[in-house]
């Protein structure tokens, strides 16, 4: 149906508004990591400030994720396209490990809180790291039809970030 | 995919965000497409190719891989 969006996404002020509140929330999330003295909120101990702008700064994120470019063209959405699925690829190997361990070998079910927020956090990292990555440098991979082994050979070091970030994300699992 | 798009476009000397702005897609994609790392779709070629008055298969030409 032409004109017509099932997830209709924001305009590019959404990007702007989603990255100035990820930098602005990011300071003092950090600064309340390493000090357990600062207060803001009276009400809330240094643990739930914590959390609090942490969530903040993922709903920056969301932000950023949920706009649009500033010309949204064909070659955007298929990266954007890309992006999610490599992000929703990614994040689900590490949280269904830890889901998978917790619950069956385990037996422990408050891991799957953490598993949860791992899917949600590294998704949103990751889409961020991918989707800007693939538009500045354009991996070429991305529009080659061919199977994954003519894919990293036609293009090796562009599997490198991701091999990176992969590694990365399974040592956050392992010592989460 | 093989195209001319540079060469057309530095015959009527227009840059590419000019010939992106006039098509309605960004620089990056203009960009993209000149370096062959990017395969527009039917639509986007044909306003390219009406904008240099020639045909869709004078700037797009297939090669042996595709």
């Amino acid at each position: 149906m032409r004109g017509f969006t099932p997830y209709p996404l924001q305009g590019y002020w959404g990007k702007k508004f989603g990255l100035f509140v990820f930098l602005v929330f990011l300071i003092p999330y950090i600064c309340f990591h390493i000090s357990d003295e600062i207060t803001l909120f009276q009400t809330l101990n240094n643990e739930q400030h914590i959390q609090l702008f942490y969530w903040v700064c993922l709903f920056g994120l969301f932000m950023m994720m949920n706009s649009k470019e500033k010309v949204e063209d064909e070659r955007v959405k298929i990266i954007r396209a890309k992006s999610i699925h490599i992000a929703y690829m990614i994040t689900l190997v590490p949280s269904f490990g830890i889901a998978l361990i917790s619950t069956v070998f385990e037996q422990d079910y408050s891991l799957l809180g953490q598993a949860a927020e791992m899917y949600i956090t590294m998704g949103l990292i990751v889409y961020q790291l991918y989707f800007h990555y693939s538009l500045l440098r354009d991996p070429a991979w991305n529009y080659n039809d061919g199977g994954p082994l003519d894919n990293f050979r036609f293009s090796r070091k562009s599997f490198l970030p991701l091999v990176i970030l992969s590694i990365l994300l399974v040592l956050y699992s392992i010592f989460l | 995919m093989k195209n001319t798009l540079k060469v057309e476009r530095a015959k009527l000397n227009i840059s590419q965000e000019k010939l992106a702005e006039i098509v309605g897609v960004s620089r990056q994609t203009i960009n993209s497409i000149e370096k062959r790392r990017f395969v527009p779709s039917t639509v986007i070629a044909l306003k390219i190719a009406s904008i240099f008055d020639c045909k869709v298969e004078e700037i797009f030409t297939l090669e042996d891989s595709d």
